[in-house]
């Protein structure tokens, strides 16, 4: 399937459930040959529905990992996935967007249906102090003395000052 | 922990691993019962620096990500910017990243199996590799200024062009590279001791890989065709249609073991070869930066509001930058997700029912890369080698290649 | 009482200059290996250097070790191992010895620098060491048999030409070469025993690709992990013995011919020319089974290992062994 009817068929699926869906392409070589980037947002409920849609008309999508950042009053998280490959040329970087609220960041795993995203959110767990529904505890990045730094926050929850000299003992300011 | 069970720690220093993660391995007897992974000893924080600095400043940071990838990082990163800044790269410049993106596959992948020879125990090999891997590092030296730290990679084309003059060197390493390839294949290929300890040892069933997301070679020796160079248009790959690599091309079958990921690697050193001889020829003439100006490129990015995502074909398989920039000097968000941090989670299902003996071996298969930066200072006999002697030399060097010398 | 003295002496001077040969042949191993490997290598004294160092070293003793198991057993094992040189014919001269023990007692000797690294290890009480230990066992109960079926080859032979000597002592045995003995399906046998002693070579020797309970980038140098100091020391020299003596073994079962019994020497400098020709004969041995091999293999799994001997090197020698019998018999 070329990417264009890909695309078709991926909006088409998940026109109920998402918003604002953008295909942006680019072209590069001498034969300009096009890259194609789609982009859709969704909500926190809804999200988990995408993902499933997309077994529909991929088996087995590939998780590349989920991004992630404090954007003020929301922590936007971008769960990319490389949708159609294994096909020359043909493939499709397809983002997802889910705005969480800064209070109560909270989303469900996707582990049950892609285990290889287990520790893209572990990482978003740790470093931006998402609580994810169904995933086993246990840290994975950060040291257990730092629970309660989320190091991607831009609020007082942050890290604003990077430690040096860790190991002449300086302590590590929590601020 | 039950009585007769152990448990073994390899990493965060350990011989066979010289990577900042720790394996905790539960052993009974030689078989290996359950595995866990621990990572971020040396989580240095590069994306938190880079969200205070301005693009160009944060690329010579995404060099540093990686002491091995530090053109697919760039690369990757620059990709993204110009996404987000709708950027179009000159032709030339997208062929000359794809001759520097591959000349660091074959390092990368020499540099593997020796890696990988050396969790066997075969020293002879691993030195037999390192030795044959400094050509291609003089190459990219002679090339770009620097063995490493490449630093040629620039928002919206490349820094440096490949002259006329300097082909010859190039199509020389060429020409080396096809004898040594069929070397590196006599010698991972037919050699017993290494065939006993690799073949269906880790094995990872294509359905593992696809539900892990495993990527690049670890992916193709289970049998995915997946290839970011084949799948999706990046650089001048939109132009060279670049075929994924899986063993049955070799062996007519795919198992999914140690050794097939091992042959996938070696098969693309040959890959790599043909693509910098294609990109040698076709290169089209023409400028190779976007905006040769430093200050009115860093205005212009200032202007951006957007955000921009790439992939990339890294030598051990997909990655991905993400970075969204909202008018101001440094971006508000930038995510760099590395090729084995996807790999990683694959360890686990290759190394139920293995050996002890097969660990290091196994985890080195999916060629491992947990960023690393070295300090040297070499004894010469009575004289010690601090920091600016150790930088005369290299430049000495750096300019004894230039002109054409050969060490 | 004097002629006590007198060995007593004379096992000094000997356990010197074999301790001397086997660091310098470590030396020139070392060396070897590295320009197989196109390295430049350490200096041919690297050995003594980093024994000079490793006595200077402080001497950790872990503390989950049990002290005196862990410190006594490196002095074993290289007590062991000199101890063996006494009872083999070394430098072209009998063995100084030769009349306390024969070929079944430097059998066992030769087992106690392995076991006593493995007691060792065990004693360390870490986990690394433990496996490696485990391993060690299991290598060596996998190629003793192949040691005691040469042994008992060569007894047999030895027993129908000179039925009134003991057959398993190294004068009956060094007194005439097996080869000579022999017709010619005992000769294959006897290449067939000989190969297969050169076998046992890597996993005595502790090196590739049998140097498994080492296993550096498994288990991290597995039974000397928590030995420094002036332990690693011993056990660095007890290594480098233990070669030498099993080499020395090996010519004297199956190479014991004497330069000056082969071309006319002047009677003052024989001696020498016979010492100068062992080493070269056990350097040949060493190189055969021991540098070159290591050099051109990767490490083998401990069950990979001792398949391969209980198997293919034990059914080798088993094949020498009847070999040898349908001569004899015939």
């Amino acid at each position: 399937m070329n990417a264009e009817k890909f695309i078709g068929n991926l909006k088409k699926e998940l026109a109920d459930l998402v918003s604002d869906f953008r295909v942006v392409t680019t072209e590069h070589g001498i034969s300009n040959r096009k890259a194609y980037r789609v982009w859709a947002d969704t909500s926190a409920e809804n999200f988990k529905n995408v993902v499933k849609k997309l077994f529909k008309i991929q088996p087995y999508p590939h998780f590349s990992v989920s991004s992630g950042f404090d954007a003020g009053s929301t922590i936007e998280i971008l769960l990319h996935f490389a949708l159609n490959y294994a096909k020359p040329h043909n493939l499709v970087l397809f983002t997802l967007r889910v705005k969480l609220p800064k209070e109560n960041p909270k989303m469900e795993t996707i582990t049950d249906l892609i285990p290889g995203a287990l520790i893209a959110e572990k990482e978003k767990r740790e470093f931006l102090g998402i609580e994810i529904e169904g995933l086993p505890a246990g840290h994975m990045f950060l040291d257990e003395s730092l629970a309660g730094v989320f190091p991607w926050r831009r609020d007082e929850k942050g890290a604003n000052k990077i430690a040096k000299n860790l190991h002449k003992g300086e302590p590590i300011e929590k601020e | 922990m039950k009585k007769n069970r152990v448990q073994i720690p390899i990493g965060p220093i350990h011989p066979a691993l010289k990577e900042p993660i720790q394996i905790e391995v539960e052993l009974k007897g030689e078989h290996v019962e359950n595995v866990s992974i621990t990572l971020g000893h040396v989580h240095r924080g590069i994306e938190w620096i880079g969200l205070r600095r301005n693009p160009v400043q944060t690329l010579a940071l995404a060099e540093r990500v990686c002491g091995i990838c530090n053109i697919v990082h760039p690369l990757a990163f620059c990709t993204a910017i110009e996404n987000a800044a709708n950027i179009k790269v000159p032709e030339r410049a997208e062929y000359l990243r794809v001759i520097y993106a591959e000349l660091e596959r074959i390092h990368s992948h020499l540099l593997f199996l020796g890696v990988a020879a050396h969790e066997l125990g075969f020293d002879s090999i691993l030195h037999y590799t390192w030795l044959v891997r400094e050509k291609v590092l003089d190459v990219i030296e002679y090339l770009t200024g620097n063995r490493i730290t490449k630093a040629i990679l620039m928002i919206g084309g490349v820094r440096r062009d490949i002259t006329e003059k300097q082909m010859p060197k190039v199509r020389e390493a060429l020409e080396y590279y096809e004898k040594v390839y069929k070397k590196l294949c006599d010698v991972f290929l037919d050699d017993p001791t290494i065939n006993a300890r690799t073949r269906d040892i880790g094995v990872l069933t294509k359905k593992q890989a696809l539900q892990l997301c495993a990527v690049g070679p670890t992916a193709r020796a289970s049998g995915i065709k997946k290839d970011i160079r084949q799948d999706f248009p990046y650089a001048a790959y939109a132009d060279l249609d670049v075929e994924a690599i899986t063993p049955d091309v070799l062996l007519n079958e795919i198992r999914g073991d140690t050794f097939d990921r091992v042959v996938v690697r070696v098969l693309e050193i040959k890959q790599s070869l043909e693509l910098i001889d294609r990109c040698l020829k076709e290169m089209p003439d023409g400028p190779i930066l976007y905006e040769p100006m430093l200050q009115r490129l860093l205005v212009q990015l200032r202007q951006v509001a957007g955000e921009g995502v790439a992939l990339v074909e890294a030598p051990r398989g997909e990655l991905i930058h993400y970075i969204r920039m909202e008018k101001s000097e440094a971006p508000l968000a930038w995510k760099i997700r590395a090729p084995t941090y996807a790999n990683l989670s694959s360890i686990v299902p290759m190394l139920e029912g293995c050996e002890l003996a097969d660990v290091p071996i196994v985890v080195a298969s999916i060629d491992p890369c947990i960023a690393c930066a070295n300090r040297a200072i070499i004894a010469d006999k009575n004289a010690v080698l601090d920091q600016e002697k150790l930088h005369a030399l290299s430049v000495n060097k750096t300019r004894a290649l230039l002109k054409g010398g050969s060490k | 009482m004097i002629e006590l003295l007198y060995l007593a002496a004379s096992s000094f001077l000997l356990i010197c200059v074999a301790l001397f040969i086997a660091l310098v042949f470590n030396g020139i191993e070392r060396k070897l290996i590295a320009r197989m490997q196109a390295r430049i290598g350490p200096p041919i004294i690297q050995p003594f250097i980093d024994i000079k160092k490793l006595f200077m070293k402080e001497n950790i003793v872990p503390d989950s070790a049990i002290p005196w198991l862990f410190n006594s057993m490196p002095a074993v094992a290289l007590a062991s191992s000199l101890i063996v040189l006494l009872y083999i014919p070394f430098a072209g001269m009998p063995a100084l010895l030769q009349n306390y023990g024969d070929l079944i007692l430097v059998l066992y000797v030769l087992l106690l620098p392995s076991l006593a690294l493995a007691i060792g290890a065990f004693a360390s009480g870490s986990s690394f060491a433990g496996i490696g230990a485990q391993r060690e066992v299991v290598l060596m109960m996998s190629y003793e048999f192949v040691l005691s079926v040469v042994a008992i080859s060569l007894a047999w032979l030895f027993s129908l030409c000179c039925p009134q000597a003991n057959a398993f002592a190294f004068s009956t045995i060094t007194s005439k070469p097996a080869w000579l003995l022999v017709g010619g399906a005992g000769f294959l046998g006897l290449i067939l025993l000989f190969i297969s002693s050169l076998a046992v070579m890597p996993a005595k020797a502790g090196k590739l690709p049998a140097d498994i309970g080492e296993a550096k980038t498994e288990i991290a140098e597995g039974v000397l992990v928590e030995y420094s100091g002036r332990n690693l020391a011993l056990l660095y020299m007890a290594q480098a013995v233990r070669v030498l003596a099993f080499a020395s073994l090996i010519v004297a079962l199956f190479l014991p011919w004497n330069l000056s019994s082969l071309i006319a020497i002047p009677e003052q400098l024989s001696m020498l020319a016979d010492f100068l020709f062992f080493l070269v004969k056990v350097f040949m041995v060493m190189f055969a089974s021991s540098i070159f091999v290591s050099a051109v293999t990767a490490r083998l799994k401990v069950d990979q290992a001792a398949r391969f001997y209980i198997i293919v090197v034990f059914l080798l020698s088993l094949l020498g062994l009847l070999l040898i019998g349908i001569d004899i018999l015939m």
